[in-house]
Parts: C-alpha cells; sequence; structure tokens
C-alpha cells in the first residue's frame, strides 16, 4: 500500500486516486476547508484543468 | 523429573568418559513458555536455530497462531529449582530400596511485575505446556528433540503451576513469584544447553493484549480507541499499513481505508468507504500486540 503523510493524516493512494474531486471534497471538506482541493491534486498528482478564460468581445469598430 | 529407568539392553556398567568441554547450564533467568503442542496437533518440537537467532525467534514472539507463539514471562531473581528427597522404601531389616526420586520444582520472582500479570499467567494453568530457558550466561536450556538440530520444552506438571503477587515492603519490592513442579516424565539427562544466541534475554518481549471501541460512526467512516485490554493503556503509533477493513455484510469482501490519523493517542480517525447497513470488521497487525480481540467478531461495526 503506498502511503502520503498529509498534515498528519495518512492517505491510501490507491484510494484517493480512485476517488473523484467531489467525492474527496465530501470526506475532507471538514478538515482542510478552502484547501480540499489543492490537497487533492497533491495527493493525486492529477493536475487541475483550468477552464479556458472567455474572451472579451472585441469592440464594435465605430 | 524422575529417572528410575535401567538400562537392560547392556549386560556391563555404562561408560563414564567426559568430552574436554561441554556446556553447563548456568542460573534460569528468563523463561520461555511454550505449549506441549503446536497448532496441527503434533508434539511441540522447534529447530534449535529457531530459539538462538534474533531473526527466527522474533515471527514466533508474534506468531498468529496461539499454540505456536513462545511466551516469554521476564527476568526473574532468586531462582531456585531444587529436587525434593528421593523416596526410599525401608524394609524390617533396615535395607532400603529406592523407589522414585524426589520431584524438582521451580521457584523464581519477577520484581516490579504488573499485578494483572498474575491473572494472565495463572489463566495457563489448564493447559499443557513447558519452558525453555535463556540462563544467566546467556545460553539456551532446553531438552533434546528428535535429532541434534530440534528441541522440544521442558514440560511442566500444569497442576502445580501458580504465580502469587507479592505487596511491596519496606525493605523489598513488589515481585511477582511464580512457583511449579517439573514433569516427573521429563529427565535431567535430556536438558540441553545451546550457546551462541545472538540476542539477550532483555530483547525478549511477550505481546499485549489490545482491542477498540467505535464512536463517530458513519458511512464517511468511524472512530476507534484502541487499549491495551489487560492494562489499560493507549496504543499508540499504529500507521494505515497496520489496519485491514473487511465487509462482514451484505457483500463480504476487503473494505478500503482512504486514511487514518491518530487525532490523540491511541484514537484513530478513519475514513472508509462504506455504505449506510454495511457491517464491518476492523483488524489490525503490529509486533508486539496481539489484536485478536479486535476481530473476533464480538466488536463488528455496523454502518448506520
Amino acid at each position: 500500500m503506498k502511503i502520503k503523510v498529509i498534515s498528519g493524516i495518512q492517505f491510501n493512494l490507491d484510494a484517493v486516486k480512485s476517488m473523484s474531486l467531489s467525492r474527496f471534497k465530501e470526506l475532507y471538506k471538514m478538515r482542510f476547508g478552502e484547501n480540499t482541493e489543492s490537497v487533492y491534486y497533491e495527493i493525486t498528482g492529477k493536475v487541475k484543468k483550468e477552464k479556458p478564460k472567455k474572451k472579451k468581445k472585441e469592440e464594435a469598430p465605430e | 523429573m524422575s529417572d528410575k529407568n535401567c538400562n537392560c539392553d547392556v549386560i556391563s556398567l555404562g561408560n563414564t568418559g567426559l568430552p574436554d568441554c561441554s556446556l553447563i547450564a548456568d542460573i534460569a533467568a528468563f523463561p520461555l513458555l511454550d505449549m506441549a503442542k503446536d497448532s496441527a496437533g503434533a508434539v511441540k518440537e522447534r529447530l534449535k536455530t529457531d530459539l538462538t537467532v534474533w531473526a527466527n525467534l522474533e515471527p514466533i514472539l508474534n506468531a498468529a497462531s496461539p499454540l505456536d507463539r513462545i511466551y516469554p514471562i521476564g527476568k526473574f531473581e532468586n531462582v531456585e529449582q531444587n529436587r525434593e528427597d528421593d523416596v526410599f522404601w525401608t524394609a524390617n531389616s533396615g535395607k532400603t530400596a529406592f523407589v522414585r526420586e524426589g520431584f524438582k520444582t521451580f521457584q523464581g520472582f519477577i520484581i516490579n511485575a504488573p499485578r494483572e500479570l498474575t491473572a494472565k499467567l495463572n489463566a495457563n494453568a489448564c493447559q499443557s505446556f513447558g519452558f525453555h530457558f535463556i540462563d544467566d550466561s546467556n545460553q539456551l536450556v532446553t531438552k533434546k528433540g528428535s535429532d541434534s538440530t530440534k528441541c522440544k520444552p521442558i514440560l511442566i506438571d500444569s497442576d502445580t503451576f501458580r504465580t502469587k503477587y507479592v505487596e511491596a515492603t519496606n525493605d523489598a519490592p513488589a515481585m511477582l513469584m511464580l512457583s511449579f513442579q517439573w514433569k516427573s516424565t521429563e529427565k535431567d539427562a535430556d536438558v540441553k544447553v545451546v550457546g551462541g544466541l545472538d540476542y539477550t534475554g532483555s530483547d525478549l518481549y511477550g505481546l499485549i493484549d489490545a482491542d477498540a471501541t467505535y464512536s463517530s460512526i458513519s458511512a464517511a467512516g468511524f472512530t476507534a480507541t484502541i487499549t491495551s485490554t489487560c492494562y489499560g493503556g493507549a496504543v499508540e503509533g499504529l500507521l494505515l499499513g497496520d489496519f485491514t477493513l473487511t465487509e462482514i455484510s451484505p457483500t463480504p469482501g476487503a473494505a478500503v481505508i482512504s486514511s487514518v490519523i491518530e487525532s490523540s493517542p491511541g484514537v484513530y480517525d478513519f475514513v472508509a468507504s462504506t455504505t449506510s447497513a454495511d457491517v464491518v470488521r476492523l483488524s489490525a497487525s503490529k509486533d508486539r500486540f496481539d489484536f485478536s480481540e479486535m476481530s473476533d467478531g464480538t466488536n463488528d461495526i455496523t454502518i448506520p
């Protein structure tokens, strides 16, 4: 079993990797608060997908 | 121990030559309790190297089956192994004839042993078992086996096995006194001394029984408070890899522990993948502890 320790919690790496972010938040939001998402990405090594920014509408030519 | 046997196979006396050097047992210091039979029901016989090499012995101290385990008790002081007077019959003429050897007894004290150990040891009195010893010269004292590489426990008469707690006085510490008689069938000549141990008696340890109580049980996890059942102390320092979670019902099989943290000494907060109405069983394994009470089926966790 691969284990990663964060803030004293011993995580089962395989178990967390097979867990969705939303499920992880359900289980650990109370403990990690706003940092829950970043903890998830630190444990799993997954890369957070940035949503593409919407391009500003080009101003109409005068 | 009794030795009334006469060798009728020869018509002469036995030879009495002595080797230039032989190991002589010193005072018994560290008794190693060993069951008379193993978990397969066979007469217990061990390789001598299992008792002289620490890498072989430590797994036996932690053996999963209690019948295969060896149980060190501690360092004994003031050990006396006396043989009662032999029994002779006296004819009216005054001639005497040997009837039997006197029983050989053991008595020793462990200083500052916890009084709970008295009850633990006395509970063994209905079992069939014996001892190996580490003596004061760090030699193994045992009984010869079926060949020169093997040994057996020296059996005791369990009817005579008794421990007493001796309270402290102004000039003596509290002690635990152990006494018993060796089984009358055990012969002094069968006791063997083995040298070359790569550990000392101080390295030996017996297991501590541990059990858990559960709280904060939900589908997201539970809290287990793990303590020594006999002595009450918290069992600290367990790691995620020491635990196993098993679903008992409705779908028997392995359950996954996602994480654990020791939130305070002996208190472990688990996050695990369970669902409502599941019955799961937590078990653990770590040297120096026996967690069998935790996973004996009397203490399963029902997820609300």
